[in-house]
């Protein structure tokens, strides 16, 4: 039986590498439920990992027989994961620490600060952090990085007390990650919505009609609402001060 | 009967030329994260390949054949140290901070920043944090490539891990004072 208190980042990292027995496993994941924590430790460590593989996934020796096809489905789902590092990364730390600074990401009426260098380093106050992250395409790997995204923001806001208020709006081909009928990911969108109500899923109406109109019946998980349309309550949140993370 | 043992002889070698091709990719970007220099890791990879096969004979379990790979790989890079300690400085090796015109590229960037923060890490955490992330090793593999003990291994990676993460964040910071605002994540 592992204590609680007695989980190491070694240990984690053993976690991570597949390097435990089942009932270590279970004990761990058991404990990472209850602990937001150590969730982000984990979360960190896995990034890390991932950014390391990343690093080197295209580097083949010149005497290799060819094999770039074989890690093409690889590079991909590192390079979304390197790439989110910058992004989303940029969040986790504005939770993590104080005077962090926001980029790579849209602020309300920042439209215009875009070229405005002055702004980049104008420091985040301590209030209810709103970001909504769009989801538009239908591609397994950016839907999984977008509900990995997700949960990181909500697991380090949680784990350092500062309220946020997330929202996934999805519209065209993102419509899958809340349809049940053809994605995989109505039970992790449950237990998020479950565990976080500080979360909230939309689905574009507009989207939804057009595959009506092509004869598709769409089915949602429970936990989704409808906007009118995707882009209207982008711009709507943009104007109301929210963060914008398109994925 | 001579030439039935030798047949099988031949036949064992063409299997093992095809394993250890199947590795070779893998080899090389370990070599290529403890060198940084694809000409030297290249070299390294075909040392190391040569070697196992000339010494195939003393592979006792093929189920250890990754670790045992491995293990002559860092013998190579040891030999190539000690063969340039004299006339090399470490610190003149060229391992960090060279720019490349494709620095401008987002994604490039991210890879060289990466690729320093593995560079600069301790020699011995390297090969650790390599050997289990590049090289896909379990932690037995790698006590038994490196000859360490196992809680070593656990040790060296924790803090190859905790270092690059460090590093990878202060980039981050630096990065979001320099980039522009708007970004759409492909």
């Amino acid at each position: 039986m592992i204590n609680k208190n007695d989980i190491s980042n070694e240990l984690l990292n053993a976690y991570l590498d597949n390097e435990l027995d089942s009932e270590e496993r279970a004990e761990i994941m058991a404990a990472l439920e209850d602990d937001a924590v150590m969730a982000r430790r984990l979360c960190e460590l896995r990034n890390t990992k991932e950014l390391t593989q990343f690093a080197y996934s295209m580097t083949h020796s010149s005497r290799s027989k060819g094999a770039y096809w074989k890690y093409g489905k690889q590079y991909t789902s590192l390079a979304i994961a390197a790439t989110l590092f910058l992004t989303v990364g940029a969040l986790v730390g504005w939770f993590a620490h104080d005077g962090m600074y926001v980029d790579s990401i849209v602020r309300a009426g920042q439209q215009q600060m875009v070229s405005d260098s002055s702004l980049t380093s104008l420091p985040l106050e301590a209030e209810t952090k709103k970001v909504i992250l769009h989801v538009d395409t239908g591609d397994a790997e950016r839907l999984n990085a977008a509900l990995d995204s997700a949960e990181d923001l909500l697991v380090t806001s949680a784990a350092n007390g500062n309220p946020l208020e997330l929202e996934i709006i999805a519209n065209a081909n993102g419509l899958d990650l809340l349809r049940v009928d053809t994605a995989f990911y109505a039970d992790r969108i449950s237990e998020l919505s479950k565990k976080y109500d500080n979360l909230s899923i939309l689905a574009c109406s507009r989207a939804i009609k057009r595959l009506q109109d092509l004869g598709i019946k769409v089915k949602l998980v429970p936990e989704a609402g409808i906007a009118p349309s995707a882009l209207d309550q982008i711009v709507h949140r943009l104007k109301q001060g929210w963060v914008y993370i398109k994925v | 009967m001579v030439k039935m043992k030798r047949i099988k002889g031949l036949l064992k070698q063409q299997e093992m030329n095809t394993e250890l091709e199947l590795r070779r990719d893998k080899l090389f970007r370990v070599a290529c994260s403890w060198c940084q220099d694809s000409h030297l890791a290249d070299d390294l990879t075909q040392q190391a390949m040569v070697k196992a096969l000339q010494n195939i004979a003393s592979l006792r379990d093929r189920e250890m054949l990754d670790a045992w790979l491995f293990r002559i790989l860092s013998n190579c890079w040891k030999d190539h140290w000690r063969a340039q300690k004299e006339t090399i400085d470490i610190e003149d090796a060229g391992l960090i901070g060279e720019e490349s015109p494709e620095d401008q590229h987002y994604e490039s960037q991210i890879v060289l920043r990466i690729r320093q923060a593995i560079a600069a890490l301790p020699e011995k955490q390297r090969q650790v944090v390599t050997l289990v992330d590049l090289a896909e090793l379990t932690y037995s593999e790698v006590s038994e490539a490196l000859e360490i003990p196992i809680g070593t291994v656990m040790s060296r990676l924790c803090r190859a891990r905790q270092t690059l993460r460090s590093s990878l964040v202060e980039f981050n910071k630096s990065h979001r004072n320099t980039e522009p605002q708007l970004r759409r994540v492909k």
